[in-house]
């Protein structure tokens, strides 16, 4: 059960790390966009990143999705749970509103993470939650 | 685009992670699965030095296993996101007020900076 407050945070949030273990079983971070869709996280990559090697060995992740840097008010949401590779060619759920995109990314981006994605060149990364924990002021 | 070619220097790192704040602590927990937290930081003699709460999750973790990443990075816009990850290890240097303060001593640091990312000619 993800708490009222977790779920409404996340989905008016996009800024993520992502944490996974590498195979020498050290914890590693990626700075990443997660948008929030039917009560999972979606991230996506290269298909070839450590991110998706990292995952193939050892599914279990962290995600830290925090507000910007311009924020008076520090807040975040802390997801643990299992990340799941989409099969190559899954699309990205709703891109094509301009709510879809985190502020700063152009359509030039999106238009050509979607051109990867259909590819297979870039892949979706599904994460499944766990647990979920408030951080910062909401806490 | 590989990765190194879009790396900040050592003096860009120090610079960058001097004028920041806030990052993401990334640990293990007892299971042997990551976990992470928000922190504050200083970038002090060359090393990051947070705290933690002694009661909370991030300490226990790192009293079983001190392996630790931290996650600083930016997002004004696309074009000039940057960012570094210091892995390493993190060393309790101090406690006070329901606080433990860690210094991590790094073992690698990795960074990038799309604002070095140039069109292929």
């Amino acid at each position: 059960m993800i708490p009222p407050a977790a779920d409404r945070f996340l989905r008016e949030h996009t800024r993520t790390f992502l944490v996974t273990v590498r195979p020498d079983g050290a914890p590693t971070c990626h700075p990443m966009v997660a948008f929030y869709r039917n009560g999972a996280l979606y991230l996506n990559t290269y298909r070839k990143s450590a991110k998706v090697r990292n995952i193939a060995h050892d599914a279990r992740v962290a995600c830290v999705v925090v507000t910007d840097d311009g924020d008076a008010r520090f807040r975040g949401v802390v997801v643990k749970g299992r990340a799941e590779v989409l099969p190559p060619g899954t699309p990205f759920p709703q891109t094509e509103s301009s709510s879809d995109r985190p502020e700063g990314v152009g359509t030039d981006v999106v238009r050509l993470v979607q051109a990867r994605l259909a590819s297979g060149k870039r892949v979706l990364v599904r994460v499944v939650p766990d647990d979920v924990r408030l951080v910062g002021e909401d806490a | 685009m590989p990765r190194e070619r879009i790396a900040m220097t050592p003096d860009e790192v120090a610079a960058f992670l001097a004028r920041k704040a806030l990052a993401v602590v990334g640990t293990l927990d007892g299971d042997g699965a990551p976990d992470a937290e928000p922190v504050q930081f200083a970038w002090r003699d060359g090393a990051i030095q947070f705290e933690v709460d002694a009661d909370g999750p991030m300490h226990r973790h790192l009293g079983a296993d001190a392996r630790v990443v931290c996650s600083v990075e930016e997002f004004p816009s696309y074009a000039e996101i940057k960012g570094v990850a210091v892995h390493g290890t993190a060393v309790a240097t101090g406690a006070a007020g329901g606080r433990v303060t860690y210094r991590i001593d790094a073992t690698r640091v990795e960074s990038f900076d799309f604002a070095k990312i140039r069109p292929r000619e």
